[in-house]
C-alpha cells in the first residue's frame, strides 16, 4: 500500500486534503497563497462584512495558558474590496476558497451571499454566526435556534453555493442549535468557534483586552471543542468540520476518529506556518503504519 | 519572531529586533532583556542550540542619503537595540550618527561591542535616571540639550526612536514642533508577526489602523495618532 487517500468530501465538493485554514487567522488569501501549499484542502477567508469594519481598540490579544485569547473585532476590508482586490486573484491553481460572512442584520448577510453567489471562485460560504443580531436585541444569531433557522433559509435561498454554517460553542446545548441549522438546510456544520473569556493585569489592575472580553482558541480549548464536535455529529447527518485546538496530527485524528470530516487549524498556524505541511504527513504516516487505506476508514469508527 | 519553546506554554513566538547583521557570516545579533517567561527560557538556550525563527518581518528604519542629514539614534533601555541596525544596514549612513541612550541604571547597561566589534567607539551620548552611569537624566533631557548644537551645524537633523511610550510620545510633540523627521520602532502585543491575525494594530492618525509587524515596526511618527498609544505590557 503506498498511497494513502487522505481526500474528503463536504457538501457535494472534493477536497485533496482535509486541512483548512479556520477563518481570520490566514488573512484573505492573496498573501498566504503566494507560497504554493499543496497540503491545503480548501482556504478559509477572514470574515467578509457588507462594509469594511474598523474593529476594536488595541491591545487585541493576549496570551493565556496555552491558548490565545483574541477581540481583533472582526476588522475587515468589506465586499466591495474583496470582490475587487481578491478574488480576482483566485484561480484554479489555488485551493478551493471558502469564504467566511457574518453581518449585523439578516438583510445584509443576504446580501453578501446572493452578491457572493454569482462568483464561480467561490466554493462555499462558511456563514458566521457568533455575531450579534442588533435588530433582534443584540443576541448572537448562532444562539437562539429560531433566529437562526431562519437566516439560514433566507441565506440558502439567494446563494448558489453550498453554506456550511459555523457555529459559536457558547451556548446551553449545541447539538439542538446544530439540528435546527441543518433542517433549515445547512450544507455543513463548522463546530466551533473560539469561547468567550477575559483575562485581567494585577499589576495594573485592569484588563488585559482593550474590548475586556475576547475570543479563547488554541490548544486550550481543544477538549471543550471535542466535547462539541462529540455532540454534534451525534445529531446531524451533514459533514462537521472541527475546528478548536488542532495543533498536530494527532489532535487532527482525534477529530476524524470522533467523525469530523476535515480540520480547520487557526491559532497553531499563527503560530507554524508550516503546520499544514506538517500535519498532512503525520497523518499519512500514521495511517501507513495503522495499514488503513483512506481517511474515510477512519472518520467517524469511535461510535 | 523566535520560537522560544516546543511546548504550548507559552504558546505564541515573541517578536524582537534584529540588532546587528553580518551578511558576509550570515549571522544576526539579537539583544533582549528577560521580563517573563519566555525571556527567561530564551535564556537558557546553550551556545548550539537551534531555534526556530522567522525573518526579517516588517518594515525596518529607512535611510536618507544626503549630505545635509544628521541621523540621530535615540534609545530608551532595551530599545537601543534595533537602533543599531542601521549600522549593518548602512555603514556609510550610520558613521554620521549621534547615539543617544538612556537607561534607569548602570545594570542596564551593555557595550554595544559585545553585538558587534564594529560597533565599539561610536559617538554615544549616555544617561541614567539614577545618575550611577553617563549624566543623571532622561535621554529625552540629554537629546534637548544638544539638539540646538546639531541645529548649529546646519544639517537637518532625522531622529530614529525605540523605547517606551512614555519616551515616544513627548518625542512625537518635540520632534513635530520642531520640525524634525522623526521614525520610532514601536512595540506592541503580537500573535502571529505575519499580517495575519490584526492582532497588532496601532491607531493611524488617518483614523485607521495599522499592523505594527506588517506595515510597521518602524512608522514615521506623523502618521500615528499618538494619544490613543498605550504602553505595551
Ligand atoms: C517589534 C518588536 C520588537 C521587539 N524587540 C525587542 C528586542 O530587540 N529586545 C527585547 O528585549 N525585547 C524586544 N521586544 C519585546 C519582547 O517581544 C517582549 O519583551 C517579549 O515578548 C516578552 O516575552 P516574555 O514571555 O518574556 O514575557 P511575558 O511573560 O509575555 O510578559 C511578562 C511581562 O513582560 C512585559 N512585556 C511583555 N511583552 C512586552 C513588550 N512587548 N514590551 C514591553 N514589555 C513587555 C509585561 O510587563 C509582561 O507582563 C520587542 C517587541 C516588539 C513588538
Ligand atoms: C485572530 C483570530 C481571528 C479570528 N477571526 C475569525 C473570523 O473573522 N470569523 C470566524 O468565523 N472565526 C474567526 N476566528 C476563529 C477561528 O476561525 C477558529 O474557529 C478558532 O480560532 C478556533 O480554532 P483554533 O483553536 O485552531 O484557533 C478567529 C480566531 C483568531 C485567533
Ligand atoms: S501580529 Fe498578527 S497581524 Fe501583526
Amino acid at each position: 500500500m503506498n498511497v494513502i487517500d487522505l481526500s474528503t468530501e463536504i457538501s457535494g465538493l472534493q477536497f485533496s486534503s482535509p486541512l483548512m485554514t479556520a477563518s481570520g487567522t490566514a488573512g484573505y488569501g492573496k498573501e498566504f497563497l503566494q507560497a504554493p501549499c499543496p497540503s491545503l484542502g480548501a482556504f478559509v477567508t477572514k470574515g467578509i462584512s457588507l462594509k469594511p469594519r474598523k474593529g476594536n481598540p488595541p491591545p487585541r490579544v493576549c496570551e493565556t495558558s496555552c491558548g490565545l485569547l483574541n477581540a481583533i473585532g472582526l476588522e475587515n476590508i468589506g465586499l466591495e474590496a474583496f470582490l475587487n482586490e481578491i478574488l480576482p486573484f483566485f484561480s484554479g491553481e489555488n485551493p478551493p476558497l471558502i469564504v467566511n460572512i457574518f453581518g449585523e442584520s439578516t438583510q445584509e448577510i443576504v446580501e453578501i451571499a446572493s452578491r457572493l453567489s454569482k462568483h464561480q471562485a467561490v466554493k462555499a460560504l462558511e456563514l458566521n454566526v457568533s455575531c450579534p443580531n442588533v435588530r433582534a436585541g443584540g443576541i448572537a444569531f448562532g444562539k437562539d435556534a429560531r433566529i437562526l433557522s431562519a437566516l439560514i433559509r433566507d441565506v440558502k435561498s439567494k446563494a448558489s453555493q453550498p453554506v456550511w454554517v459555523k457555529l459559536t460553542p457558547s451556548v446551553n446545548d449545541i447539538a439542538v442549535i446544530a439540528k435546527a441549522a441543518e433542517e433549515a438546510g445547512a450544507d455543513a456544520i463548522t463546530v466551533a468557534n473560539s469561547y468567550t473569556g477575559i483575562a485581567v493585569d494585577i499589576e495594573r489592575e485592569e484588563y488585559c483586552l482593550g474590548n475586556i472580553t475576547g475570543g479563547l482558541t488554541g490548544p486550550a480549548i481543544k477538549p471543550l471543542s471535542q466535547y462539541a464536535v462529540w455532540q454534534v455529529v451525534k445529531e446531524v447527518r451533514v459533514p462537521v468540520i472541527a475546528s478548536g485546538g488542532c495543533a498536530s496530527a494527532r489532535d487532527a485524528l482525534e477529530y476524524f476518529l470522533l467523525g469530523a470530516r476535515a480540520v480547520q487549524i487557526g491559532t497553531m498556524a499563527l503560530v507554524n506556518p508550516s503546520i499544514f505541511d506538517e500535519i498532512l504527513d503525520g497523518l499519512e504516516e500514521f495511517f501507513k503504519r495503522r495499514g488503513i487505506p483512506s481517511l474515510n476508514n477512519w472518520i467517524g469508527r469511535l461510535k | 519572531m523566535i520560537r522560544v519553546s516546543d511546548t504550548y506554554d507559552p504558546l505564541l513566538n515573541r517578536p524582537f529586533s534584529i540588532c546587528y547583521a553580518d551578511s558576509s557570516h550570515n549571522t544576526i545579533a539579537v539583544v533582549y532583556q528577560v521580563v517573563g517567561k519566555g525571556t527567561l527560557m530564551l535564556s537558557r538556550e546553550k551556545p548550539g542550540d537551534s531555534l526556530a525563527i522567522s525573518h526579517p518581518l516588517g518594515r525596518g528604519f529607512p535611510v536618507r542619503q544626503s549630505e545635509r542629514t544628521m541621523p540621530i539614534l535615540l534609545g530608551g533601555g532595551i530599545g537601543i537595540a534595533p537602533l543599531l541596525s542601521i549600522f549593518s544596514t548602512n555603514r556609510s549612513f550610520a558613521e554620521k550618527a549621534r547615539v543617544f541612550w538612556g537607561i534607569r541604571g548602570k545594570a542596564d547597561f551593555f557595550d554595544f561591542k559585545m553585538v558587534d566589534e564594529s560597533l565599539s567607539g561610536l559617538p554615544l551620548s549616555l544617561s541614567s535616571e539614577d545618575g550611577t552611569i553617563g549624566e543623571k537624566g532622561t535621554v529625552l533631557e540629554l537629546f534637548l540639550a544638544r539638539v540646538h548644537d546639531i541645529r548649529d551645524l546646519n544639517v537637518a537633523p532625522i531622529v530614529y526612536a525605540c523605547g517606551p511610550t512614555e519616551m515616544l510620545r513627548p518625542l512625537s510633540r518635540i520632534c513635530h514642533d520642531q520640525k524634525i523627521e522623526l521614525y520610532v520602532s514601536l512595540e506592541t502585543r503580537m500573535a502571529c508577526g505575519t499580517g495575519y491575525c490584526l492582532g497588532c494594530s496601532v491607531p493611524s492618525s488617518e483614523g485607521k489602523y495599522l499592523r505594527t509587524c506588517r506595515e510597521g515596526p518602524v512608522f514615521n511618527a506623523a502618521s500615528l495618532s499618538w494619544e490613543q498609544i498605550h504602553e505595551c505590557h
